[in-house]
């Protein structure tokens, strides 16, 4: 039903930004304004018994320091949470290290610059909404800390999305400053292709830094980023269910037996 | 009646419960419910600014709805106490809908129903925890991930799913106050049951036309939680209308209609007859027996 839902409402929203470029005069391109569906990836964390593939999270998380935390904050994770992906102490303190943290008032009342500490929250790009939209033409990057769940289609979608860039069709109309990306909704997006080439990135263990391996790497860090609990959620999932199976079994028996001189 | 009281008391506590989060869909889901009171005329607006506690949905209106939230299970809980006085005052129905005559139609509730009901308990916790633990977002709406922000109004505001057939009722009608009161009058109408169904038959195994048009009620109520979930265009809003139109008929024209016209089926002597086939004798011990364990 959900997806259901999310078909309907992608269909609504494009259905008025459809009539908006009737509105503006638009009218032969719109056929090719409609969202595509983000296609069904498979990633380590599906299914009932899916894990995060730590490697690919730590390259994802590799990604995200070097690409995406340019612009787009992710304000509810800490440095700390890091050692869950499988990094060192040592590691996380160093990762921290790299960034200044504004902290104070100090005995002086001043406000003073320090290195990060694990303790810390994940810096965001910039200090407040204005100055974000005010570097970026006047689109706001979204917090990525929950982004996997704030979107439909979650993974599938956000990876469809850093994958989906390409030139508009002939006769596509764009707006100044906007890129064409056919999984988002108007197909005019105000990010830039932020993956975009093979080597963009180096990953320490060797991997080919292909757009598709960089995507699904990300995804896979801002997948755990959202939903940390998900491991333990799963297994604890599947104790349960198979608990009350018996348990349902024992009951059915018990309900049989005590009904059995009535009927 | 009590019954009703207890469905529209968990209606509200699911509804302040949703607007906690404080997410998007939170904030515009109580913008859009709060200004329903708005329709009433004269004091709709005071209501509306009572309720919030300001001049828009703001903090304290998070911080009662958060009391709200925690007061009314209490109320409920208060209302299930007399909801089972109330039950001890008529004796609970049975699907034949006949009166017991004598021990041989009844059978304690403990063990037999306790015994029964933990069977379907437990099939209902295994639904449960497949949504909890495998599909914990599969109910609920991306767009509350996101903050709520005051400036930013999401493209299409959806309620939750058990409210999605109200919500087709109150889009349906093209006047605001005229879709309150249907959205109301739909829980409402529920109150005058018992004045609208005429029948002198209990159980609708017996009335085959009313049963047909139960079912049917019953297809409308469905068709309207499929047109609550789309955006409020053609061919929705017809469909919704069409559904609203036989939801109420059939509680105000059907019913009062086939109580007074309907001719059901004969009616079995007695409840032990159908169920244990040719009457049956008193169950070995089935009323000493709970006894005998305590």
């Amino acid at each position: 039903m959900a997806v259901l839902r999310s078909r309907l409402r992608r269909a609504f929203g494009v259905a008025l930004f459809a009539g908006g470029l009737v509105l503006a005069g638009g009218g032969p391109a719109l056929a090719a304004g409609e969202a595509l569906p983000p296609p069904d990836t498979k990633f380590s964390f599906d299914g009932l018994f899916g894990t995060f593939d730590r490697a690919s999270a730590q390259r994802g998380f590799q990604v995200y320091k070097e690409v995406c935390s340019n612009c787009h904050s992710m304000r509810l994770l800490s440095y700390r949470n890091l050692r869950e992906l499988g990094l060192s102490d040592a590691e996380v303190r160093a990762i921290a290290a790299t960034v200044e943290v504004s902290d104070g008032p100090n005995d002086d009342g001043q406000m003073f610059e320090r290195p990060g500490r694990p303790s810390d929250r994940f810096r965001s790009p910039f200090t407040n909404e204005k100055a974000a939209r005010a570097a970026n033409q006047g689109a706001l990057p979204p917090d990525l800390s929950v982004i996997t769940k704030a979107r439909e289609g979650g993974a599938d979608y956000i990876h469809a999305l850093l994958t989906g860039y390409s030139d508009p069709p002939e006769g596509f109309q764009m707006m100044d400053g906007l890129n064409y990306n056919k999984y988002f909704a108007g197909r005019q997006i105000a990010m830039a292709a932020p993956l975009a080439g093979e080597g963009q990135v180096e990953f320490k263990d060797g991997t080919t830094a292909t757009v598709e391996q960089m995507s699904r790497d990300v995804t896979t860090f801002l997948a755990w980023a959202a939903e940390p609990e998900l491991e333990s959620r799963k297994q604890m999932g599947v104790r349960i269910i198979l608990f009350l199976t018996v348990l349902g079994g024992l009951t059915y028996a018990v309900k049989r037996k005590i009904w059995s001189d009535v009927h | 009646m009590l019954g009703v009281v207890i469905f529209l008391l968990m209606m509200a506590t699911a509804f302040l419960g949703y607007v906690l989060p404080w997410g998007q869909m939170s904030f515009w889901g109580a913008t859009v419910i709060t200004n329903l009171f708005s329709a009433i005329p004269l004091v709709g607006e005071s209501i509306v600014t009572w309720l919030w506690g300001g001049f828009s949905v703001d903090n304290p209106t998070l911080n009662r709805f958060y009391s709200l939230h925690y007061l009314l299970p209490f109320v409920t809980f208060g209302v299930v106490f007399l909801h089972i006085a109330a039950l001890h005052v008529t004796g609970s129905n049975n699907p034949l809908g006949i009166d017991p005559k004598g021990p041989q139609d009844t059978l304690p509730f403990h063990p037999y129903y306790t015994a029964k009901d933990s069977v379907g308990l437990i099939v209902y916790f295994i639904v449960f925890a497949a949504l909890v633990f495998f599909a914990p977002n599969i109910l609920g709406h991306p767009d509350n991930y996101t903050p709520a922000n005051p400036l930013v109004t999401p493209p299409h505001i959806v309620p939750e799913w058990y409210f999605l057939p109200f919500y087709a009722i109150l889009r349906a009608v093209p006047d605001k106050l005229g879709g309150v009161i249907l959205m109301g009058g739909s829980i409402m109408i529920l109150f005058v049951l018992p004045w609208l169904d005429t029948s002198p038959i209990r159980s609708m195994r017996f009335r085959p036309l009313a049963r047909a048009a139960l079912l049917l009620w019953l297809v409308s109520f469905f068709v309207l939680m499929y047109c609550g979930a789309k955006p409020p265009e053609e061919p929705w809003v017809l469909i919704a209308r069409i559904a609203t139109l036989y939801y109420f008929a059939y509680f105000l024209v059907i019913l009062p209609a086939l109580g007074a016209k309907e001719r059901g089926l004969p009616l079995p002597a007695s409840i032990s007859m159908p169920v244990l086939r040719g009457g049956g004798p008193l169950p070995a011990g089935a009323m000493a027996k709970p006894m005998e364990k305590a």
